[in-house]
Order: structure tokens, then sequence, then C-alpha cells
């Protein structure tokens, strides 16, 4: 079996936690707990009779004060760029968080997702979403989230592996 | 003390464990406790490959080569939680020999647990002025969306101005020709009789320089009053520049006499009571156009429903230095189901009625000269006051 780092960043409270707590165990709480330093999580999927080992790190998400760490990046195989459609500065510092990556390797496979997609009008999310694909037209995969409903998760990462495979 | 027992006292109550591995990743050395920080399953970690027992070290082959061939000195992945409730920073040196590496794993749950609390804190107040910069921003967001959606509107309401202006424009052309026509039709008559007269006097022969000179006066005399007549009416349509101040009753009179051959045509009686001395501050033109509108209004439902002592009585009369003029006529009045409404715009009781004289003449007076227009029935007709 083969294992690939996935790393999931953004600005703090985008739901990385629980993107991942949806993908791993399908499980969704409302609280919102903070995440300090990084939680390693493992989920294994199949991927063209391929059995996979995601190691799949939940990174204490920025803030104005505090920068993401970039040791965390180190030797990722993919990278979820996560963003709360509901609030615009996530969106708008995605772009840094893109660059911090490509910093550390150009190599990585990127994809974003816009989390929270539950809160807002399905046509307002879908214009936001068509904005953001157009203004990160490099980025492979943008997609609408939302861990509590699971709207888009499974898709997000299993696209994640797929660029990391096809890499 | 002997030193040994000092190392030792040092190490037993230590925050730190370690791993040396070798070239091939494999685990050649650990501390006692260092299992507490590994993968489940991996209790004994001799000989074993360091991913399988950190997996956080997946993918970093790189990052270990760097350190194995002395270009990088060590890295540190900081706050690392692990199960059930640790947080270990773990740094990777390189070790002597260089074939070696020591992997430090240092327990920093209490200090984790701090940050955990202050980040906490902080990320609460940011996510709520976040939330609140959100709100600001959406609300002004709508704000711009209102005034534009204002603007709009008042585009909208400019150009519908613009075009009821035009109308009224139109209309009072029409309302000015038919009263030339009518203010006409007298001179027009006397100027053709005179021309008749002339030719049965030339025909007879008894056409003499004195007869024709006082025919020829009598026909100028009617062109000059029909010019005069054209000209009263251009200066009458045409707008007032600035308001001044103007002597009401004379205004009036002006109107009255512009529209007397119409009246007198069907049978109408004007009465004119009130002070020369009477004034009035505003548009003079516009004025007069108001009270225009007010007795063609009366003419009209004259016409309609005709008798025998049909009358319009004009008042005027001032008060803590406003004047008051009232219209009243006795052409039966306004249903009183409408009579509240007849201002409003298009509203009009005759078939062919474009609904704008009223609505104009209200907004002339009251938007334009900060004055006064309302309506009530009386007996056997309608009071039109104008106060300004």
């Amino acid at each position: 079996m083969i294992s690939k780092k996935i790393v999931l960043i953004g600005d703090f409270s985008t739901g990385k936690t629980s993107l991942i707590r949806r993908f791993v165990d399908n499980q969704f709480s409302d609280k919102y707990l903070s995440t300090i330093g990084v939680k390693i999580s493992r989920k294994n999927i199949t991927l063209d009779e391929n059995e996979i080992q995601n190691i799949i790190w939940d990174v204490e998400g920025a803030t104005e004060s505090k920068m993401l760490n970039a040791s965390y990046l180190l030797g990722a195989h993919g990278t979820i760029v996560v963003a709360d459609i509901t609030r615009e500065s996530s969106m708008e510092n995605m772009k840094e968080h893109i660059d911090l990556v490509r910093s550390v390797s150009d190599k990585t496979a990127v994809v974003i997702a816009l989390n929270k997609s539950d809160l807002l009008p399905r046509d307002e999310a879908e214009k936001i979403l068509a904005s953001l694909q157009k203004k990160f037209s490099d980025i492979k995969f943008v997609t609408l989230t939302s861990a509590k409903s699971s709207e888009g998760v499974t898709a997000l990462f299993q696209e994640l592996n797929n660029l990391i495979m096809s890499q | 003390m002997h030193l040994r027992e000092v190392l030792d006292a040092i190490y037993d109550n230590h925050l730190y464990e370690y791993f040396v591995i070798d070239r091939e990743y494999q685990i050649v050395e650990f501390s006692d406790k260092v299992t507490h920080y590994c993968a489940e399953g991996y209790l004994h970690c001799e000989e074993t490959d360091i991913f399988d027992v950190l997996p956080e070290f997946i993918g970093m082959q790189k990052e270990f080569e760097e350190l194995f061939e002395g270009r990088k000195e060590s890295f540190l992945l900081p706050y690392v939680s692990k199960e059930p409730n640790y947080y270990i920073n773990i740094r990777v040196h390189q070790g002597r020999p260089r074939e070696t590496l020591i992997v430090l794993l240092e327990d920093v749950t209490n200090l984790a647990n701090l940050e955990q609390r202050s980040i906490q804190e902080r990320n609460d107040k940011s996510l709520l002025l976040s939330q609140l910069a959100e709100k600001n921003r959406q609300l002004q967001m709508y704000n711009e969306q209102m005034q534009e959606l204002v603007r709009q509107e008042t585009q909208k309401n400019l150009q519908k101005q613009k075009m009821l202006e035009l109308r009224s424009r139109q209309a009072q052309m029409g309302e000015m020709i038919g009263m030339i026509t009518h203010q006409w039709k007298q001179p027009l008559g006397i100027i053709s009789l005179s021309c008749s007269l002339l030719e049965v006097l030339q025909r007879k022969e008894e056409l003499d320089d004195t007869k024709l000179l006082n025919q020829l006066k009598d026909i100028a005399k009617q062109v000059s009053y029909m010019n005069t007549t054209v000209n009263d009416f251009q200066n009458f349509f045409n707008p007032s520049k600035e308001k001044r101040t103007f002597r009401v009753r004379k205004t009036i009179e002006g109107i009255t006499d512009l529209i007397s051959n119409d009246y007198e045509i069907n049978n109408i009686k004007v009465e004119i009571s009130g002070s020369e001395n009477i004034f009035a501050n505003g548009y003079q033109n516009e004025y007069s156009q108001v009270i225009l509108s007010i007795l063609k209004n009366a003419k009209d439902a004259f016409v309609e429903k005709p008798h025998e002592d049909m009358r319009i009585i004009i008042d005027i009369t001032t008060q803590d230095e406003r004047s008051f003029v009232t219209i009243r006529d006795n052409a039966g009045g306004i249903p009183e189901d409408i009579i509240g409404t007849i201002f409003d715009l298009y509203m009009s009781t005759k078939e062919d009625g474009s609904g704008l004289g009223l609505n104009i003449a209200k907004s002339v007076i009251e938007t334009n000269m900060d004055g006064k227009l309302f309506a009530r029935n009386v007996e056997n007709g309608v009071e039109f006051t104008i106060v300004v």
C-alpha cells in the first residue's frame, strides 16, 4: 500500500478539522475548537483498484498574527486549501496560502475547497465558486464543500488523490 | 552525588525522548519512554522503519537525505498532536557519526494546552470581528445597491417628469391655439366684413378715398388686436425665469381677457372681486396657467351641463401677507367619491382628459411656490382655493 501525505491549510475556522472528520469518521460537530499545531489522521481509499493510505495533516489555521508554519508542508503530496465561503477574508487569503505551498514545493497537487456552502443560497454559492474558478484558473479542482451536509467532501479527497496519482 | 546519579536523575525527570535512525531509516536506538508516542502496535521499536513508527515523516525522505548529506542541520515539527492527549515537538538532528540522525521528541502538552486556550480565545474574538466586518460589508453593499436603485428610480422619475412636462407643454400649445382661434374669430369677421364692403362699394363705384381709408383703418385696428393677442399668449406660455412679486388681480384679469371671447360665446360670466393691491410672490406666468387650468375645467363642466346662469366668481383676499384666491363655479361640482383624487396624476373625469392639468397646477403652487391649492364642493359647484 502506498502512503500519500495530504495537508489541509487555510485561515482559522474555515472547517479544515470538520472536513477531515467528515471524510475519516463521517461525523460532524457544530462546536468550534481551534486546532493547535497539527493533528494527523489516516484514511485508506481505493483508487483504480489501488489502495492508498492518506496521511492527512490538519494544520492550525492561519491568522493575521500567526502565519502557517511552512515545515508542515514538507513532503506533502497534495494540499487542500480551505476557505469559508461566507467569510470573504478567508477567500482573499487563499492566494497567500497557495503561494506558500508553491514556495515549499511546486510539485504538490493543490485543490481548493469553498467550505460551509450550506450556509449560502445555492445560486450565491455557485456565483462565488465561478468567480474563484476564474481567479484560480491554474488550480485544477475548485469545489463547494460542506462538512455539515457532507456535500463535495468525498469528491474533494478523491479528486486530490487522482491528481496526486497522475503526477 | 556521583555524576552518574545526577545524569540518571536528570534522565528520569526529563521531557525528551529520542530515536536514533540509520541511513536505511531503521531505528537503531531509542529511549525508554519513547513508545508513548509511537503508532499503535510498535512498542518494540528497534530495527523498525521510522516511517511506520512516526507517520509524520511520510513524504519527508528528501528532508532526511538533506540532513544525512549535511545540507541541512535540523528541522522541527512543532506541536504535533498524538493520541491520547499528547502534544510533542519533533526535531530531527544530524547524529554523530553522520550516518545517523537523532529524532528528539519533546513533550509540550502543557504548553500546547495553554496555547490552545489562548488561540481559541483569540480566534473566537477574530471570528466575531470577522463576522461583524462581513455584516458591515454586506450592509454597505446593500446600501450601495439601494443608492443605485434610488438613482435609477430618480432617473426614471426625471424622465417621466420630462415626458409629463412635454405632454403638458403640448397640451398648453393646443389650448393656446384653441384660444387664439376663439380670440381671432371676431376680428377676422370684422376684416372679412370690411373686405366685402370694400368690394361692394368698388362694384357700385361708390368707393371714395375717405371710405377706403376708414375701412383700411378698421382692418389695421383688427390686425393690431390680433397681433397683440398672439403676443399676449406667447408671453403667457413662456415660463417665468425667476420669482417676483406680482399683482394678483391684474394677473387674473390678464387671463380672463385672453379667454373672454370664448367665455362670451359659451355664455359663461366671470366676476372678479378684490383689491388691486394684493400681491403674491412667485412665478407669474405659471400662476396664470394654474388660474387658466381651473377656469378651463369650469368651462368644460359648463359645456357638458349647460344652464341659464353659468357663472364663475373669483374672489381675491389677503391674510398674514399671503394672497387667497377662490374660484367658485356653479357647474354642478365634483362627485364626493373622487374629489379627494382630482390632483392625482392621470386623474381625469373627462373622456379626453390627460389628467395632467390639476396635478401640474398643484405641483406648481405647492412645490415651486410654497403655496397651497385645494378644492371642495360648494352649493351647485366647486371651489378652488389658491394660497400664495
